[in-house]
């Protein structure tokens, strides 16, 4: 499994992921190939540990948005004041951090999955949003954690109307990613407020029991108030 | 002649020149003061928002000094002020174009239609905005130049601001050959597109037939994409769909011209050695 602390040196091979660090006398070399597409560091440090974690699936190839958009494979269709939980997927990024005594820095980011864009809303006022299409699953899926991750996520429709469900927006700032050997998830609330709007959280819990939470690269670095919650006025 | 020599009122040589010592202390004080708090907020501030806050605080040291300076050397602001209103008066009708600019300024700082950084057209002169100030704007070209355009100006004429919003479209005109099929030319630039990172889901790329022109069927392709990418990927894009399209033998049309001869089933024909 390529998720966890890694103690140099070591090589992890992975499908078209070559990962490679070696010790020299005060520093030591990072290099990754990641379908072609390689990186290399040289990291002048000793006595450190390297830490392999999926982190907010929002840095490649570009740092331009701040959501993540799913689209949903089917439209939902949910009556009013009821909640339902469905099961999403969402494209996996891999963080490489390096540091000592818990204190992690990125060194590295890489995804296996391809990247596309979209936007919600006008170019005036709307947000650039990562986008990922999901089939909607009723029941936990089982995806490659290189490539996937799940999201369980309760839809609660709030309105006193039949509400129509086809996409979920995610803020890059409050995801909470959870990780084991097998899976990477989320778990998120989307409440649904009227027949066009809703927002959505994170939890800070995972999935399943003895899972590691990931670094969060999106933290509040701004002098703003900067909401955690997703709020999408622009349709559901 | 001794510092304490009288020059008005209770006022020595020696008031003057503490005076003068304090207006300067004051503009060390005030540069230190703007410099730490460039420093430290310019992580947490937009930059055209540190500047406005930096200038604040310094044209408020600023001002602090000179009342200061000004009540230690005998001056009464009421007399001042008076004095002012007729100074302004003189210096308003002395200098119109200044105080236009002035004025100008302040309402570019309100409507707020560009910030610094962005990249931006004034009448005519294209460039990223290093810096607006009450009087001037300065513009830094793409070829590397320094260009201060009065507020006046500025507020008088047209802006386009490249990046105000977060994603722009361009697009292209590509002309196929007659004989090639525009359809099948359609579907290879719309897969190649849903694979590029940078074109955007939605809205959507459209790419249609837009003209069956003299020499060529001409494909439109318009993309949206993301406003800090848009650039790099115009500059990519159109040869890459040029090969795309040839690896499918289908290629740009050339300027060509059909002639046909009126009456060739009758035309006389000659054999050679007639």
């Amino acid at each position: 499994m390529i998720f966890g602390e890694k103690t140099i040196p070591f090589e992890l091979k992975q499908g078209d992921l070559q990962i490679t660090v070696t010790k020299d006398q005060n520093s030591f070399s990072y290099f990754r190939n990641c379908n072609g597409d390689i990186a290399e560091r040289l990291i002048l440090m000793n006595l450190s540990d390297i830490l392999i974690a999926p982190v907010e699936p929002l840095n490649l190839p570009s740092q331009v948005a701040a959501y993540l958009m799913i689209e949903f494979g089917r439209e939902i269709m949910l009556e009013p004041d009821t909640n339902q939980t469905i099961y999403l997927t969402f494209p996996i990024e891999t963080g490489v951090f390096v540091g000592k005594k818990g204190k992690h820095e990125l060194l590295d980011v890489f995804t296996l999955t391809k990247p596309r864009y979209t936007l919600y809303g006008e170019p005036r006022n709307g947000f650039l949003c990562k986008y990922w299409k999901s089939r909607i699953y009723l029941e936990e899926p089982t995806p490659d954690p290189m490539l996937e991750g799940v999201i369980k996520l309760k839809i609660d429709n709030a309105s006193h109307e039949w509400v129509a469900v086809n996409k979920a927006l995610f803020n890059g700032m409050g995801m909470k990613i959870y990780y084991n050997n097998n899976c990477v998830s989320m778990k998120a609330q989307m409440k649904v407020l009227e027949e066009e709007a809703a927002e959505i959280q994170f939890y800070s819990s995972a999935l399943h029991k003895e899972m590691k939470k990931s670094p969060e690269l999106y933290t509040l670095k701004r002098l703003s108030v900067v909401s955690k919650k997703a709020i999408m006025l622009e349709g559901i | 002649m001794s510092l304490g020599n009288i020059v008005y009122g209770d006022i020595t040589i020696l008031n003057i020149l503490f005076a003068i010592l304090v207006f300067f202390i004051g503009l060390i004080i005030a540069k230190l003061i703007t410099n730490y708090l460039r420093r430290s907020l310019k992580t947490k501030l937009n930059k055209d928002r540190l500047e406005l806050i930096i200038k604040i605080v310094y044209y408020l040291i600023i001002m602090i000094t000179v009342v200061w300076v000004m009540s230690s050397l005998g001056i009464k602001l009421s007399g001042l002020l008076l004095a002012g209103g007729f100074l302004g008066i003189i210096i308003g009708f002395a200098s119109q174009s200044i105080v236009g600019n002035l004025v100008s300024g302040i309402f570019l700082t309100i409507e707020h239609p560009m910030k610094i950084g962005n990249a931006v057209n004034i009448d005519g002169t294209v460039g990223i905005v290093e810096d607006i100030n009450l009087i001037s704007t300065r513009l830094r070209t793409f070829d590397g130049l320094d260009i201060r355009i009065p507020n006046e100006k500025v507020f008088t004429t047209s802006i386009t601001n490249y990046v105000s919003n977060i994603a722009r479209r361009f697009e292209y005109t590509i002309g196929i050959r007659y004989e090639d099929d525009a359809q099948k030319a359609i579907s290879i630039i719309r897969e190649f597109l849903d694979n590029e990172s940078f074109v955007l889901v939605n809205p959507a790329p459209l790419v249609f037939v837009s003209k069956l022109d003299n020499s060529s069927v001409n494909i439109t392709v318009k993309i949206w994409s993301p406003v800090s990418q848009w650039y790099s990927l115009y500059m990519r894009l159109l040869w890459e769909i040029k090969d795309i399209l040839e690896q499918s033998d289908i290629c740009i049309a050339f300027p060509q011209q059909v002639i046909h001869f009126a009456d060739k089933e009758n035309a006389p024909t000659v054999k050679p050695g007639q």
